[in-house]
């Protein structure tokens, strides 16, 4: 089994979790921190693309 | 005047259901690698060295992560806030050097000798009661470390999350279970690539939002310069012990970046196993070299949080009193003393959000658990091919050796358990392990690097190097104490006092490697002299370096191969350790 595809697949539900977090909680900053972006939604979207390209790798080789 | 309290009323982290959610995802997934690999394991050397099949990068990423359990990132960050930016000597000094000596010069001996694990090469290069004495140590030192980081980590989940304690025990020793019974060392490494990748996306974020918080690097260089200025610096101020390490260069250097970081890195079969599962002999000689450059820059994720927390924590008594609590600092212990093993969590809790904060923690509680696995698939082999199959039950069948090794691996885990709930007595889990390593690896490097490197270096002569080595620790450790502590488990038992002393636990135990060593390295060279040579050049070869043709480097191209990245990734380190003067 190639370790990306599991990698990835976790990857790509975790990312995707904090997205829909980030767009449901809004800034989601914690009171002590002053930020205007959702953290969960940007990192969530890296996270996401790690995974996807993670996942496309196992693909590619596994070709 | 009085005493400057850390004002904390305890760290707790308050886990929404995303990040349940999160960890579960999590869970599952590493239950459901190991019944994925589960059809895997046909053979005994399936199940104990992946059948020797795994590449380079994945081997590379599992032999640090097998490495980064509890006593790194807990540890890390409470020593990053406990000493500043010196506590990058673990990985700059301590890791990286030694990682690359075993790339280049011991790789080709562990692979190419075919040996299934470290204690065997001892028994090929010198006989079986080298063997024996090495595999029984070895199998006491990994399930107390099994039982550290399970004791740690339940302790974590009391605290942060209000879990039971014995339940938390039972719960994450179950899943350890699952995955390794099912998939055996390739579900260990392949979780330790995962734990990896969660690490670094989880602990990302709070780095940065730390360093947001205190000014930028510049900002914090500025605050530690006003509050410590021998936070900023890994080498200045070593010329004495008088620096919050209590150690003095010479001590950093051949306590621990020899002595101690070339015994673990290059003789512990938890990180070596990694290496020996890779599928060819360049793969396994790249394996601690792939490993060793993420290795160099770790210190930014699991140092630099508690570096951070130090330079936010203000510890005047007058702010102490009147903290609103708005802004970080160090929790404090029921003493009133800074609980630094609490800083990676407390800083976890006060930054992250719902989401991230489920991240971090499943990364959190990846390492322990990884680290938990990787002692446990050591341990496993370790017992069935050195002890069981040498001593209790030679010529069967593999498929018993493959039952015994499952066995074995509930049997371990057991004995963690066990393990956990005395794992209590040390504040910083560092100068825990630093002891037992110290009791153990210290003097067995010095029979390595006689074993590998000179060919009259006899059975009798490691053995009883051994033995006299890891009683030449104990007795130094029974006469010698750290300044504040009491004779007893600290050291000091002998005499009930201590001639020598020593400003940190963490001096001592650097001492005592250096003394362990010299006293192995020595009594091999004169026992082996005063007995016969046991083994022939033909028998040696393969074992000795010097009587071992050099491993062709396969075709590979120069820029991959191990002696060329070697030099670059040192010549890295030696920057390193410049810049952060």
């Amino acid at each position: 089994m190639d370790i990306r595809k599991p990698i990835g697949q976790l990857f790509l539900l975790l990312g995707a979790i904090l997205i829909v977090k980030g767009f449901i909680g809004g800034t989601d900053a914690k009171d002590s921190i002053t930020i205007t972006i959702s953290l969960n939604l940007v990192w969530g979207s890296f996270v996401t693309l790690f995974g996807g390209i993670m996942a496309w790798l196992s693909r590619s080789t596994s070709k | 005047m009085f005493a400057p309290i850390l004002m904390s009323s305890g760290v707790s982290i308050h886990l929404q259901a995303v990040d349940y959610i999160i960890l579960f995802a999590y869970f599952a997934f590493v239950v459901g690698i190991g019944f994925s690999l589960q059809r895997l394991n046909k053979t005994s050397e399936d199940f104990f060295l992946s059948g020797r099949s795994i590449p380079a990068w994945v081997t590379g990423l599992a032999f640090l992560s097998a490495n980064l359990g509890a006593q790194e990132v807990l540890g890390m960050a409470a020593s990053g806030a406990k000493y500043g930016m010196m506590t990058s000597h673990f990985y700059w000094v301590g890791a990286i050097p030694a990682m690359v000596f075993l790339a280049v010069f011991m790789m080709p001996f562990y692979y190419g000798s075919k040996a299934r694990s470290v204690p065997e090469y001892l028994k090929l290069r010198f006989d079986e009661k080298t063997r024996t004495f090495n595999s029984l140590s070895f199998a006491v030192m990994t399930v107390f470390s099994s039982g550290i980081s399970l004791h740690v980590l339940a302790k974590l989940l009391q605290a942060l999350l209000g879990w039971d304690y014995n339940l938390s025990i039972l719960a994450c020793s179950a899943i350890v279970l699952v995955y390794v019974l099912k998939g055996g060392l390739t579900s260990a490494i392949y979780n330790e690539v995962l734990q990896f990748f969660l690490i670094v996306l989880g602990f990302a974020p709070l780095v940065w939002l730390g360093l947001r918080d205190v000014g930028g690097w510049s900002g914090l260089v500025a605050k530690l310069q006003e509050k410590n200025p021998a936070f900023v610096h890994s080498w200045a101020g070593m010329g004495t012990s008088d620096n919050p390490m209590g150690v003095e260069w010479f001590g950093m250097v051949f306590g621990l970046g020899f002595v101690l970081s070339f015994g673990y890195w290059c003789t512990d079969f938890l990180v070596v196993q990694r290496a020996m599962a890779a599928k060819t002999m360049g793969a396994a000689r790249r394996t601690p070299i792939i490993g060793a450059v993420p290795k160099m820059i770790f210190p930014v994720l699991v140092i630099l949080p508690g570096v951070i927390a130090y330079a936010l924590t203000d510890t005047s008594w007058c702010a102490a009193w009147f903290n609103d609590g708005s802004g970080y600092a160090i929790p404090g212990a029921a003493d009133g003393s800074p609980d630094y093993n609490m800083v990676m969590p407390s800083m976890l809790a006060h930054y992250l959000p719902s989401g991230l904060l489920g991240l971090g923690m499943t990364a959190l509680m990846a390492s322990f658990m990884s680290g938990m696995a990787g002692n446990v698939t050591a341990f496993n082999t370790v017992w069935t091919y050195d002890i069981y199959q040498t001593h209790l039950a030679p010529n069967r069948d593999d498929s018993h050796y493959l039952w015994m090794g499952r066995a074995a691996t509930v049997v371990g885990i057991i004995i963690s358990i066990g393990c956990a709930y005395l794992a209590s007595a040390f504040n910083n889990i560092m100068d825990m392990l630093q002891l037992i390593f110290a009791f153990v690896n210290a003097p067995l490097f010095a029979t390595f690097l006689l074993g590998m490197f000179w060919k009259r270096a006899t059975g009798h002569g490691a053995f009883f190097g051994l033995v006299l080595g890891t009683v030449g620790a104990a007795i130094f450790h029974g006469l010698s104490l750290a300044t504040g502590n009491v004779a007893g488990i600290k050291g000091g038992w002998i005499l009930q006092q201590a001639p020598y002393t020593y400003r940190s636990e963490m001096a001592q135990n650097f001492w005592m490697a250096i003394v362990a060593f010299v006293v192995c390295f020595t009594a091999t060279v004169v026992i082996s002299l005063a007995t016969k040579r046991d083994k022939s050049d033909g028998e040696l070869r393969g074992l000795v370096y010097s009587l071992t043709p050099k491993p062709p480097e396969e075709g590979e191209p120069w820029y991959i191969r191990p002696a060329v990245v070697g030099t670059i990734v040192l010549v890295a380190c030696v920057f390193l350790n410049w810049y952060f003067w």
